[in-house]
């Protein structure tokens, strides 16, 4: 899901696009940064992480080859912070190994980041709930946030010239195509962070017994033993 | 992403080498899978194109030497992948050059000094093109090898992250530090 190096930096409309990408990157990560506090820092690491791992890991299609994007579990789980996020795992990407590039980082960012956040605020309404409702708002976003990056990357290509239409239709068609089973591996993600660290999701717990931590409550709220415990702290 | 070979924006590596009257190469990504059907492009000193041939399945290719002289061998995965190496094919001529003076001949090319060789010198020359080719191929071997992602690499990565990510906390934390509560 990268624009390479070089690819669209031949044209003024080009040189625009990658520009303008630079600059709504650097604004979402200074709004981001501005947002985020320690305690979401280790959170932001680890999906930063996960989002640079899971490109490397390819399965082979015939004669072509897969690999899982994650920008949309990435959004659900950080918002804002995504920016910051995919960021950093692009940069050391382009750097170590050569995907995408340093002039079209910008733009490769804005184009990930954006469904990312977009995906939060869409699925946040569904994820707070837990249960199945969580894992049907990681399949939504692992579905909207690959495909809308797919149509954002195929909308800076168009935009950067007419000879990159043919590219820029195949980007939104295998985004598009691709979608489904990053939803599938989106959901299975939210699914378990639901049942194991609800906190990372923002889920409700059933009962807020007051001076209890959130986490500690919603431990507390899964049996009748630990049930009779909260009755007897209220 | 599903998309073909020519849409990743992943690194393209080439490696070229001479092998008689041909410049020989393969083209690959940084994953070690072979560039399939690329357009390759032999490029003269003024970087004008002489031959354009496509490369086959295995990602190899092969282009003619029309004399010899320095060369730039240019791949296109199309969509702004691209790599090139240099190959001075004038090197690979001293084999000629050796023969044109032992045989006090006009040979055009080591191949066809290889022609009016006497039978002996003939069984060295191609022994000596055995060994040429084979080390090209272990170099080829060689830097695949290197070029390819290993596991080191990417947990290297992920390490540089987390040294990243170290830092913002560093400063988030010096500056509440710094704010007077």
């Amino acid at each position: 899901m990268h624009i390479a190096e070089g690819a669209i930096s031949a044209t003024p409309s080009g040189i625009a696009v990658l520009v303008g990408g630079g600059l709504l990157t650097a604004l979402g990560t200074a709004v981001a940064l501005r947002r985020l506090t320690e305690e979401d820092i280790p959170q932001t690491a680890l999906l930063s992480t996960a989002f640079f791992v899971a490109s490397f890991i390819h399965v082979p299609l015939g004669v072509t080859s897969v690999h899982l994007v994650l920008n949309g579990l990435v959004g659900l789980v950080l918002g804002w912070a995504a920016f910051p996020a995919i960021l950093v795992a692009l940069w050391f990407q382009a750097i170590l190994f050569g995907h995408g590039g340093l002039t079209t980082l910008g733009i490769n960012t804005f184009c990930m980041a954006t469904p990312a956040v977009l995906c939060h605020y869409l699925c946040r309404p569904l994820v707070i709930q837990g249960g199945w409702r969580a894992a049907c708002a990681g399949f939504l976003a692992g579905m909207l946030g690959v495909a809308t990056a797919g149509w954002l990357v195929a909308g800076a290509l168009a935009l950067a010239g007419r000879a990159y239409f043919p590219v820029a239709g195949l980007f939104a068609l295998a985004a598009t195509g691709w979608a489904a089973v990053e939803g599938l591996v989106s959901m299975a993600a939210a699914s378990t962070i639901s049942a194991l660290r609800p906190e990372l999701l923002g889920v409700i717990p059933s009962r807020q017994p007051p001076g209890v931590a959130a986490s500690d409550r919603t431990l507390l709220a899964e049996g009748p033993a630990e049930k009779e415990l909260i009755r007897c702290i209220d | 992403m599903l998309l073909p070979r020519i849409a990743y924006a992943h690194r393209l590596h080439v490696f070229v080498f001479q092998e008689g009257g041909q410049i020989r190469g393969q083209a690959y990504f940084q994953d070690g899978s072979p560039l399939r059907g690329g357009q390759v492009k032999l490029l003269d000193e003024t970087r004008n194109p002489l031959a354009v041939v496509p490369t086959n399945e295995e990602g190899e290719f092969s282009l003619p030497v029309p004399r010899p002289g320095k060369y730039t061998v240019l791949v296109d995965a199309g969509f702004g992948h691209m790599a090139e190496q240099q190959i001075d094919t004038g090197e690979g001529d001293k084999q000629g050059q050796l023969l044109k003076e032992s045989l006090g001949t006009n040979p055009a090319s080591d191949a066809q000094a290889g022609e009016t060789a006497p039978s002996g010198l003939k069984e060295v020359l191609g022994e000596l093109r055995a060994v040429k080719s084979e080390l090209a191929h272990l170099r080829a071997a060689l830097e695949r090898q290197n070029n390819r992602t290993r596991i080191q690499d990417i947990l290297g990565g992920a390490g540089y992250i987390l040294g990243v990510m170290a830092i913002v906390y560093l400063v988030k934390a010096a500056k509440r530090r710094t704010v007077p509560q």
